[in-house]
Parts: C-alpha cells; structure tokens; sequence
C-alpha cells in the first residue's frame, strides 16, 4: 500500500514523463553507441541544445501567454548579422552588444505593439515580422555570409571557457535561472499565465493585459539576440540562414517539456529538458550514422509523442 | 396509471474512492415534468450525465420503456431518444436556426458527406416546429450569434422536438430568461408534455419547480431524500430536505449602522444602455438594483469598476472624484464580481490559491518575489473563514462546486481589503445552502464597514439583504425603495 502511494506521488509531478523519455533515450543511446558516453561527446550534445533551449524559454513565456512567436529564428539571424556587421565595421566589441540587444528588444516591441494595439492574430504578426527580418538580412548580405569575427572578445561568448565549462552553457543557464524567477516567482509570470488561462478575467482583476504581452514579447526579442550573439560567436560568421527554423525547434521543446500549446500552463524546467532530449537524440543519430534528413523525422515523432501522451494524461485526469 | 418512461435504479458513481451517488432511484412517466432538486453537490449533475452517456454508472441499472439499456456513450444516449439541454446552450452561433435544428441530422439526397443539402425542405420543418409547435415568432435565417438568448434556447427545444427525443433533460433553463419568456418556456413545456414527451426538469429556482412540475425528486448528498407529487410539496418542505435542517428565514437577520457616504455617483450614464443614475453608497450598507434581465443593472456597476466607459455624470470615492479605469477602481479600494464565473472570473487551469491571490499579489511579494508559503497560508486562512469545501489550497479550481467557487472569488477581493464590493448576481447558479453562506459573507463585510452593491434579477433576493433598492427599467432608475416598507410585488411593479 505504502509503495503504490509514493509511486502515485512520484507519477503526478508535472513533467516526470519526459523525465523518463530522456532516461529512455539516455540508455539506450549509451548501448547502442560507445562513443556516446565520452565527455567530449557529451559536452557535444549539450552545447547544440543552448540555442533551442535559450529561444525556447523566451518561447514558453509566449506560448504560456496564450501565444506564439514565429519571429524567433529570423530575430536570431538577424542579431548575428547586425552584430557581424558592427564589429567588422569597428565599432567597439561589447556596444555592439549592447546594440544588439537593444534591437532585439525592439524587434519584441514591435511584435508586441502588433499584437495589442493593432488586435493582430499572434500567429499572424509574428510571421510578418519574421519574414520582414529575414528579407531584410539577404537584402543587407546579398545572401554571402559575413566572416571574420576572429576577436577574442567575441569569441569568448560561443567558444570561451569558464573553468571547465564552456560560456554558452553558463549563460543558459543563468538565463534558465532569469526564466524560472520570473516565471515562478514574479508577479511578471504569474500575470503572464493568467492571461494565458482566462484574458478577461485577468482583464477584470486588474491585470495590465497589454502591458504583460508587450513585455513577454520584449524577453523574447532580447532572448534571442542573446542566441543570435553566441551563434555568431561560435561560427565566427554570420551566416543569412542563420537560426533558420529555429521556431520549431523552440515550439518543439516547450511542447515537448509539458507546457500546453493553449496557454495558461506552462513549464520552464520541461522546456529545459526537451531542448536537451532533442539535442542528445540529434546528437546519438549522428553517431549511429544515421543521415541527417531522418533526424527530422524521429525529433517529429518526439513531439507527437509527447504530446499524445500529455493528451492521454489529461483525458484520464479529466474522468477522474 | 402512466406508463413509465425511465427507471434508474440504485445507481452508485464514484470517481476514485469518492462516492458521489450513493444508490439512487429515479422513476418518470410518460408525458411527465420530474423537478430534480439539490444542493451543488448533491449529485444531480452526475445523475444526468450518467443519463447522457457522459459519465457510466459504477453500478445500478437503467431501463426505459421497461427495457434495460446500456448508454456508453452521448451517441448512444441520442439514438435512445434522451436529449439535454444544457444551462450553457450548445448551439452554434454562426450558423442559422434551420441548420442547428438539424445539425447531424442533414437532409441530403443520398446518404452522403458531400450529398447536396435539401435547405428548402429543412426550413419548411424548421418553421413549421418554431412557428407552428412552439409558436415562436423568428427568423430561422438569421445566425443564432445575433439572436436573444431566449430564442437560442427555443432552437434547442426544437431541436429535441425534431430528434423526436423521448426524454427531454432541461438543466437550469430559466436561468438567464426574464419572465415574459420563461412564460413561455412554460408553455412550450406543457405543448411538449402533451405531445408525449417527458421531461427532468433541474433548477435551484423552487417556486419555478413548484409551478412546472409533477413530480419532485430531492437528492442530498448522493442519495434520494425525497420525492413525490407537487401537490404534497412546499418550498419550505424541498429546502428543509436539501439542507436537512427547517430553516426559518432564508435571509441572515442584520442590524448595521449606517456610516459616512463612501460612494456618490450623480446623473451618470454610460451613454448606450443606461441613463440619468445617481446614489450615494454608504459605510455599513447594502444598496440592490433590480430589474430584469437588459434594464441596465449590470452596465451600472461595470462602468463603475471601469470595464466600460462613462459617458456623462461622475462619481465621487471617499469624497474624491473619481475616474473609472479597473486599475483605479482596485486602488481606490473597489472588488467586483462577475455574474459568470467561469468566463469572466475564474482561472479554470489554475488551483484555488492562484484564484485567491491573484488580485492582491503585492500582499504575497516579499522583495518583488513571490513567497508559496505566505500564499498558502492566507488561502488556507480564508478556506477556513469562508467554509470552503475542498481538499485544500492546491485543490484545482475547476473541480469545486459552484458555490465553493464563488466563494473562492470573493475571497479574492476580501485579501485585496476592498472597502465597496460590486456584486452582479451573487448567487446564481448556486445551491440555497452556499446562498446562505454567501449572504452570511456578505454580511460580514457591512458588518466590517464595508458597502456593497448587489445587482440581482431575484427581487427576493435583493428584499433580503438590501437596504436601499434601486429598481430599474430601459435603462433608467423608476424607483428607489426602502427594503424595510416594500415587498417583492412593488420592485416587480417597478421593473416591467
């Protein structure tokens, strides 16, 4: 009796399923393949996952709002390409940053001003900006890449070590850290949710519903930029089709981490751990040489399985 | 002696290792209206589902027409003849009468998805059930999204009728009705009773019941506690069963000093639905509007919370002018709470603590953070002092009863230290016990130099707990009364 009591507890923790998919994965990922459990390969692994993980926590705070972000990818490229042109311009290493961030908070401002002032669909004026940004960045490149970003400076930021760990992961981290403060712990977050439950009764409790959106879309243009930054760094380029697509990645990971495409719940650790999941089994095909167009198809798969399996849990919630 | 249509016998449901039906009988004739009665809770809910084919009974067994019946599903329900009407309509608004009439139910030529649809012919039965059987006068072309609620509910009724639907279930159909149309209601009710139909007719509104019906159930707490014909019930008889004790009077008796005037709106008007109101709101007391559904009451007290916007006139706080936006009116120490819980108050996704706190987080914030534990500790506190039934805190709002719901949302504005509580239908869709309970609350709060302002379509109601009223028509204040000197026939005589 006391056993089937725990194992309920341990059951009903939000986001235990995908605890397990991973471990799954995790198993028989270490038999299939030796090279898989080597540090290097590992460290491998896990510095794919920073982009996807670093869009997908600026993604679930839209996707938990009740909406969606497709600009994500373009504002992503488009960062790497505004920062590449800084520097190799003269500018000083760090404005560039600064910059760069700056409009990548604009670019959110922008979505967010679309979204309330204008009452356009979130589906809709993310995807207009999302091509407007990615325009923008062949009609500036003509569609060559911009090399050179050789400084040490900015190589820090996608190559650099501190100690043993590489500086993409610790700013994943810290910003994993910012995400699950605000999300949890703030008044930002909670607001954030609650429109995503029921906007007019957050409306009627006072709630700055605008305000809120804006914001949330802001975090999700400065998260990006952020991505765009150690993009660029780590190729020492940018690159036009850099952070193509990486929307669905980003969508893939917050779904995968148990946050409900609907809105109102979300789950920040989940989205942590999904982008890891996709990146491990990205990761393991590759070792088990498996050609890259199937990585497609398994990390669709993935989602489909998870979301079933989240359908299957709240059906069988909702009989109870 | 009629014969009968349905006999549920010792139906048990539980959900897990909860009981909800603890073994109830249900008998209904033919051509019958059934009254079921009971507090939220008690099961009626369960009961019909379980009828539907939402829900399949633990054990106990249904028979219609003498024949034992398996309902495993609402598809199965539907070929069986039992139809539901639900409080919360399920018609679809962009399409027209004839289409939801015969929504699943299509005439093509040939039986198929892309076969032509006969809309002619269908408009013809359309009319001819609405116009004909119900006598309700309306465009059956016109989408349902632009039509009153009342005719909605009619193209359901005809729905049924086309259905052929041997056993109509009407959960709280008069809810949102004013009393022209519940008349009629009534009387499409007694059509369909003589057409064969039989009908379970559930409603918290007992003097409604006691017209309509011919037999009363009452389930309490999962088990049938009573029943029998209408001629040997009384209200008092069906409250005394759903609540287990006699109750002497419905309303909480009250005393209060009236104190300084915290509130003073002059000649304000919303410049679409209401015009010309004033009154001054005092500490201590609790001011009623009444009126039927569409005089304006509701509009009144949303411009004051700020949700619409004031045309003319202005209202002074505590001696202040004041401008109506939501966030003003929280800060000036204004609550208001919705008619429809669960559209425009409650955050179904989410538990009872989030509910609670939700417009007060600053009192949860230590340092811009939020601290669970102070959280928890205050929703804890007003579950206690409210008696909200719940399995505690983190208990997901969506699984209390509506009366436990409402209570949960005033506490909400009670941890915002709220000094005037805009209340808009307070008690509707509530059991009479969590209606006590609530008034007790409500009470309290006067008691505690608090004033409110209840907007209420029960003119009892409103007589019970008030004590200044209101009374409106077409947008305009006719009357206004002193709940001590008048009686629920004058406000009615004021509001039509």
């Amino acid at each position: 009796m006391k056993n089937s009591k725990v194992l309920d507890r341990v059951m009903n923790v939000d986001g235990i399923g995908i605890i397990f998919v991973y471990l799954a994965v995790f198993i028989s990922l270490s038999i299939a393949c030796p090279n898989f459990l080597k540090f290097s390969n590992i460290m491998v692994g896990i510095r794919q996952a920073v982009y996807t993980a670093i869009v997908g926590f600026a993604m679930t705070f839209v996707i938990s709002l009740g909406g969606i972000d497709l600009s994500v990818g373009s504002t992503v490229g488009a960062s790497g390409m505004i920062l590449a042109a800084m520097i190799l311009g003269g500018y000083n290493i760090y404005m560039a940053i600064i910059v760069v961030i700056i409009l990548g908070a604009l670019v959110g401002l922008i979505n967010g001003i679309l979204v309330t002032k204008l009452r356009m669909a979130y589906f809709i004026a993310t995807l207009g900006t999302m091509s407007v940004l990615r325009g923008l960045i062949y009609v500036y490149t003509k569609g060559i890449p911009l090399y050179g970003l050789k400084y040490p400076e900015i190589q820090f930021f996608g190559q650099g070590y501190i100690g043993p760990i590489p500086v993409p992961i610790i700013i994943t981290l810290l910003l994993l850290g910012i995400s699950c403060y605000l999300f949890y712990k703030t008044k930002f977050g909670r607001y954030t949710v609650s429109i995503g439950s029921n906007e007019e009764a957050a409306k009627l409790v006072g709630i700055n519903v605008d305000k809120i959106k804006i914001l949330v879309f802001v975090l999700s243009g400065i998260f990006c930029a952020i991505a765009g930054i150690i993009l660029a760094s780590r190729s020492e380029a940018a690159i036009p089709t850099a952070g193509n697509a990486y929307e669905m990645d980003a969508i893939a990971a917050t779904v995968i981490g148990g946050t409900s495409m609907s809105g109102g719940k979300g789950n920040m650790l989940g989205t942590a751990l999904g982008a890891i999941l996709m990146a491990t089994i990205k990761n393991g095909l590759s070792l088990l040489n498996v050609n890259t167009f199937w990585h497609q198809v398994v990390i669709g798969l993935f989602i489909l399985l998870a979301v079933a399996l989240d359908g299957f849990a709240t059906k069988k919630a909702e009989e109870e | 002696m009629k014969e009968t249509v349905l006999e549920m016998k010792d139906i048990h449901k539980s959900f897990g290792s909860v009981e909800v039906l603890k073994g109830v009988d249900l008998t209904l004739h033919k051509g019958e209206v059934l009254g079921l009665v009971g507090e939220n809770g008690a099961g009626k809910s369960t009961l019909i589902k379980i009828l539907c084919g939402i829900y399949k009974a633990t054990s106990g067994e249904i028979a219609l027409n003498g024949k034992i019946v398996e309902i495993p599903n609402a598809e199965e329900a539907q070929k069986l003849g039992i139809s539901t009407i639900y409080q919360e309509l399920s018609v679809i608004p962009d399409l027209n009468a004839v289409q939801n009439i015969f929504l699943n139910r299509e005439m093509t030529g040939r039986n198929s998805l892309i076969a032509k649809l006969k809309y002619k012919e269908m408009k013809e039965i359309a009319d001819n059930i609405l116009h004909n059987q119900l006598d309700m006068q309306m465009n059956t072309d016109a989408l349902l999204r632009h039509v009153p609620l009342a005719q909605k509910q009619m193209v359901e009724i005809a729905r049924t009728v086309y259905a052929n639907a041997q056993l109509i279930i009407m959960d709280e159909p008069t809810a949102s009705l004013q009393a022209a149309e519940r008349d009629k209601l009534f009387q499409v009710i007694r059509a369909l009773k003589e057409k064969g139909h039989s009908i379970i007719f559930i409603s918290h509104h007992l003097d409604e019941l006691m017209e309509i019906c011919d037999t009363i159930t009452v389930l309490q707490d999962g088990q049938k506690v009573d029943e029998g014909p209408v001629s040997e019930f009384s209200i008092e008889r069906i409250i005394s069963n759903m609540v287990g004790k006699e109750r002497k009077n419905k309303y909480p008796k009250r005393e209060t000093e009236l104190k300084e005037v915290l509130m003073q709106a002059d000649h304000i008007s919303d410049g679409k639905v209401f015009k010309d109101v004033s009154f001054q709101l005092r500490r201590g007391e609790i001011l009623g509007i009444a009126g039927v559904e569409g005089c304006g009451k509701n509009e009144v007290i949303r411009t004051i919370f700020g949700e619409r916007p004031l045309a003319s006139g202005t209202i002074k706080v505590n001696g202040k002018n004041y401008y109506n936006n939501i966030s003003k009116a929280i800060g000036a120490g204004i609550a208001f709470l919705p008619a429809e819980r669960k559209t425009d108050g409650l955050f179904l996704k989410q538990d009872l603590a989030w509910n609670t706190s939700i417009a007060a987080l600053d009192k949860i914030s230590r340092y811009r953070t939020l601290k669970k534990s102070t959280e928890n500790k205050i929703t804890d506190q007003y579950i206690k002092q409210l008696r909200i039934k719940c399995s505690g805190s983190s208990q997901k709002i969506s699984s209390l009863s509506g009366g436990n719901q409402q209570k949960v949302m005033l506490s909400r504005w009670l941890m915002t230290e709220a000094d005037i509580l805009l209340l808009e239908e307070p008690t509707r869709g509530i059991d009479v016990k969590a209606k006590t309970e609530v008034y007790e609350i409500v009470g309290q709060c006067v008691r505690n130099e608090k004033a409110v302002i209840v907007v209420s379509s029960e003119e009892e109601e409103v007589l019970g707990i008030c004590d200044q009223i209101l009374v409106m028509k077409n947008g305009s204040v006719k009357a206004v009364l002193d709940a001590k000197n008048t009686t629920t026939e004058e406000i009615k005589h004021y509001s039509v």
